[in-house]
């Protein structure tokens, strides 16, 4: 249940996006910045502002989302987004990780 | 014993021939105290026994513990973390109460005692940890947890709200929901760092969700509850078979496809921190 509160920082999309001028990502930004990610500005650290959740050493072929609910599945904006479904698939998906 | 079924701990698969092969706590709190402004569950006894039932036949030590007030479940939780499990392969806990929303970026939500306070899920999942329980170090730990979260009720898509009244599902069907409560500590005390994930990663350890916290699971007077229900008969059919992923998948499926007299919706979660496969040990009848 989500109810207005004080602005969270990095909560827009474009405040999400910018954090990563400057840095040199293997994803593409605006991927990240969808899936919920903010450049902490250290190497290709990113941090969901949502759930705190971090995640690095990222490969050219990973998807953003995936890796969202792979590590971090209790994520509200994750669910918001995408459902429980499919965090489920992540989740539930063969091979385990 | 299926071709390609790996009986022994391996790269792909848990060791899970012990026998027995671990313990089993279900906790069942059906009648809450006046003060907590909780209804009685009704229906749960049938979703009691039902897993009950089941996890003996998965060859479990399965021990009941009915109407725990918050600090009885921890201590039972405690007294569970403080057993020698070294001869033992799983451990299983069933959390069958009220739920409520409490956010976590894994294990969201929390069940509620008989007296009103409620304990985080992360919290529940802590006590099995490989810090708190060495004896459970690199075993699984499974955590079913029929329960739900605040007061939404997902309606899917294609109904109105002036349709969507509980009064259409009938008499008979109750839900877990209650008032939502401010209450979000956050809990980490997990086990090991992953090399991908910035926050250290819970291992070994899967949560099964009737339903995502926030949402309302349903639960019928006089069959039990619809999780409840798909779990049992989806472990009875194919426990022999499949692994629990591929049956958590079929559970998830089919729950949601059910609906509380066709207007409400209910999706079980899964979070899935286990790094092999498990295949349980159905024991001939
Ligand atoms: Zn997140």
């Amino acid at each position: 249940m989500q109810h207005s509160s004080p602005r969270v920082p990095m909560e827009s999309f474009e405040e999400r996006l910018n954090s990563f001028s400057g840095i040199q990502h293997p994803i593409h930004r605006e991927r990240l910045a969808r899936a919920g990610f903010y450049s902490t500005g250290t190497g290709d650290r990113v941090l969901c502002f949502r759930c705190g959740g971090g995640v690095k050493d990222w490969q050219p072929e990973e998807d953003p989302w995936e890796e969202h609910a792979k590590h971090y599945p209790g994520c509200s904006f994750l669910l918001a987004e995408k459902g429980q479904e499919y965090i489920n698939s992540i989740q539930l998906q063969d091979p385990p990780r | 014993t299926p071709p390609g079924r790996k009986r022994r701990d391996s790269i792909q698969s848990y060791k899970m021939d012990a026998n027995p092969c671990g313990h089993c706590l279900i906790i069942n709190n059906v009648d809450f105290e006046p003060l907590s402004e909780l209804s009685n569950r009704t229906g749960s006894n049938i979703d009691c026994d039902k897993l009950e039932r089941r996890f003996k036949a998965l060859n479990f030590i399965v021990d009941v513990k009915t109407n725990l007030k918050y600090k009885q479940i921890r201590h039972e939780l405690s007294a569970l973390s403080k057993k020698d499990h070294s001869q033992y392969d799983c451990c299983v806990v069933i959390m069958l109460s009220h739920g409520t929303e409490v956010s976590h970026n894994r294990f969201p939500g929390a069940v509620h005692g008989v007296d009103g306070p409620a304990v985080p899920v992360q919290l529940i999942t802590n006590y099995l940890n490989g810090r708190h329980c060495p004896s459970l170090q690199g075993k699984p730990k499974l955590f079913f947890i029929q329960a739900c979260g605040g007061g939404e009720r997902d309606t899917g898509f294609e109904v109105s709200p002036d349709e969507s009244r509980p009064s259409i599902g009938g008499t008979d069907d109750q839900t877990d929901a209650i008032p939502m409560s401010s209450s979000s500590d956050s809990l980490s005390m997990s086990d090991e760092t992953d090399a991908r994930a910035t926050l250290p990663t819970p291992s070994d350890i899967l949560v099964s969700y009737s339903t995502f916290p926030g949402y309302v699971s349903w639960r019928d007077t006089q069959s039990g509850s619809w999780y409840v229900e798909t779990l049992d008969r989806i472990l009875e059919e194919n426990a022999a078979t499949d692994d629990l992923a591929t049956m958590l998948m079929m559970v998830n499926h089919e729950v949601s496809q059910n609906s509380a007299k066709g207007v409400y919706k209910q999706m079980p979660g899964s979070f899935n921190f286990l790094r092999k496969h498990l295949y349980f040990q159905p024991q001939p009848q």
